[in-house]
């Protein structure tokens, strides 16, 4: 077998239909490239090389092409070889334009391996978890003729024409869509600001009109609120987790309500943080906290100033314990599913970034640096 | 005059009946470190008001320990040791708050902080400890490991809740009245709170004081 140098950090399962836009169904036999609109296929000519591939909306590599044609395939729904007409070598780049390996025959989607023959991944999903109603081992649910998966993976978040998030397939992968202009969402999702997880419907249709925007090259954090007009040492706002694209673009891909102090010196300083090591605060944790708790979901993350200040110890978490407000720590205030949404979220960006920048911007804040200045808690 | 100094489920409710009128005829009492009142004419109560502790040896709750450097906080602790290695201390990091100022204090005979370390899934062979000068820690009101049950009521009162945790007594007494404590105003934290774990014998095996993380 092929080596390969290219995995992914997460190897999840990915299930794509026109992930990238085209408007194209499959004729039923996975690669003869039928168009249902417009002549698309024609028009996604994929460059390898010395050659011009010619594929389908589903990304088959139907037909290669030089100067003439050099060779014609086509496939059946699950990827088997139903025509394969050549004048020269073979091409490697076959079923949804995946490189096959010569030796067995597996098709490399990136993640993991797919027999076409049989019909099924080589290997478990590693989000199966997240889909236990769908086997580990079953290609794009078992709908090839609606549905590839471009690289084994799931495909990530959607974002309506106006960056305001509509929601996710399950997975935070770096992958960023956008509804194209012309196309509103009417789409009622009580959780969209925790990034609800959309139903394979929903996917299905957002999936049809979305453009590929790219993929996230980093994540941030962004506190942003206000002072209380009651008590100037407590910070009412959002904190919001930022996805910048690599030509830096941003979406907000979740927003959290959360509160900073009045307990202690109050709530943090403005300026910019470094956030890292999620660690188990719950009530099954050797560290559990009840100050980090909230309906038995407890996690922490360290806020790390990147700025002179006498503060230490500044954390992210829950907002346990039986009062309302931390001691300068960011303190989550919403219920356990928004809780878990953002700590599961987190977990997934801090297995690709060691750290996460963050920015506390809290209108009014006395900026108090611990110095002699204990908050009056204004009581 | 008769002190009572043990209190148990059966007449503790009398006597803090009897506290309860006490205080409605002289509220000034509450305020009073002592005072003898006569209730009947077979038993006196001496009712003491609570007061907290923020000391123990030289450190000071919520006040930088200036002898303190770089320190190793294990998931924002500091664990301590006696000069013996005896007794064992663990310091609560303050959060939000200045490099080594601590909210907590927690003392523990060498038995008992076994048991802290297998819930804390710590090794007591491999963690870091900081090695103190001192023999044993004492509080500035001068609670001490061995300290009987009656003399820890006589010094802090009869205002607080005893419950029976795993075959030990546990008393509690919490300060959580905002408006009017100037202690927690002082600092600005929402509740104070003093824990003493006794043995069957009545003996101080384990007390924690300070702040609760709001």
């Amino acid at each position: 077998m092929n080596q390969r140098t290219k995995h992914t950090e997460t190897s999840p399962n990915s299930y794509d239909a026109a992930a990238y836009g085209y408007d194209y169904r499959h004729d039923g036999f996975g690669g003869s490239a039928q168009a249902s609109q417009s002549a698309a296929w024609s028009r996604t000519l994929t460059e390898h090389r010395s050659s011009l591939w010619i594929t389908d909306g589903a990304g088959n590599a139907c037909t290669e092409r030089s100067r003439s044609v050099n060779q014609h395939l086509q496939y059946l729904p699950f990827g088997e070889q139903f025509i394969d007409q050549r004048n020269s070598n073979d091409i490697r780049f076959k079923f949804t334009g995946k490189e096959r390996d010569s030796e067995t025959g597996f098709d490399y989607f990136g993640a993991r391996y797919y027999s076409s023959d049989i019909s099924v991944w080589l290997s478990v999903d590693p989000l199966s978890d997240m889909y236990s109603s769908t086997s580990p081992f079953m290609y794009v649910r078992g709908n090839p003729i609606m549905l590839i998966d471009p690289d084994g993976m799931r495909i990530g978040d959607y974002y309506d024409k106006n960056k305001n998030y509509i929601g996710n397939d399950g997975i935070d992968d770096g992958k960023v869509y956008q509804v194209k202009d012309g196309y509103t969402v009417a789409y009622d999702n009580s959780n969209v600001n925790y990034g609800g997880q959309l139903t394979e419907s929903e996917t299905d249709i957002l999936k049809a009109v979305s453009d590929f925007k790219g993929t996230v090259s980093e994540t941030q954090l962004s506190f942003t609120g206000s002072a209380n007009v009651n008590n100037s040492a407590q910070a009412d706002g959002t904190l919001n987790i930022i996805q910048v694209l690599a030509n830096g673009d941003e979406y907000t891909r979740g927003s959290f309500d959360a509160v900073g102090g009045p307990w202690g010196n109050g709530s943090p300083e403005n300026g910019e943080y470094l956030t890292s090591n999620l660690a188990d605060r719950g009530p099954e944790s050797s560290w559990s906290n009840a100050g980090m708790t909230v309906n038995g979901i407890g996690f922490s993350l360290n806020l790390d100033p990147l700025f002179e200040t006498n503060r230490t110890l500044l954390r992210i978490h829950p907002d346990g314990g039986n009062y309302y407000g931390t001691q300068g720590c960011i303190g989550l205030t919403g219920e356990s599913p928004q809780l878990i949404i953002f700590r599961n979220l987190i977990e997934n960006v801090l297995g690709v970034q060691t750290s996460i920048p963050t920015t506390i911007s809290i209108i009014g804040n006395p900026n108090n640096n611990g110095t002699n200045n204990r908050a009056s808690n204004g009581e | 005059m008769v002190l009572i100094t043990e209190l148990v489920m059966g007449n503790r409710l009398i006597i803090l009946f009897l506290f309860f009128i006490v205080s409605c005829e002289n509220n000034s009492l509450r305020n009073k470190e002592t005072e003898d009142l006569v209730i009947n004419d077979t038993s006196i109560i001496r009712v003491v008001e609570y007061i907290p502790d923020i000391c123990l040896n030289e450190f000071t709750l919520m006040e930088k320990i200036e002898s303190f450097g770089d320190e190793k906080l294990i998931n924002d602790y500091l664990f301590c040791k006696s000069k013996n290695e005896n007794e064992f201390l663990a310091m609560a990091a303050n959060y939000g708050d200045i490099k080594n100022e601590y909210r907590l204090f927690r003392v523990f005979r060498k038995e008992q902080f076994k048991t802290y370390s297998e819930f804390r899934n710590i090794n007591i062979e491999t963690i870091y400890f900081k090695q103190l000068d001192d023999k044993n820690f004492i509080s500035e009101s001068y609670i001490k490991l061995g300290l009987d049950k009656s003399d820890l009521i006589a010094k802090k009162g009869s205002d607080y809740l005893m419950e029976e945790i795993d075959g030990y007594m546990r008393i509690t007494y919490k300060i959580i009245d905002y408006e009017k404590s100037d202690l927690l105003q002082k600092y600005s934290m929402p509740e104070y709170r003093s824990e003493y774990l006794f043995d069957k014998n009545n003996k101080l095996i384990q007390f924690n004081f300070g702040f609760i993380m709001p």
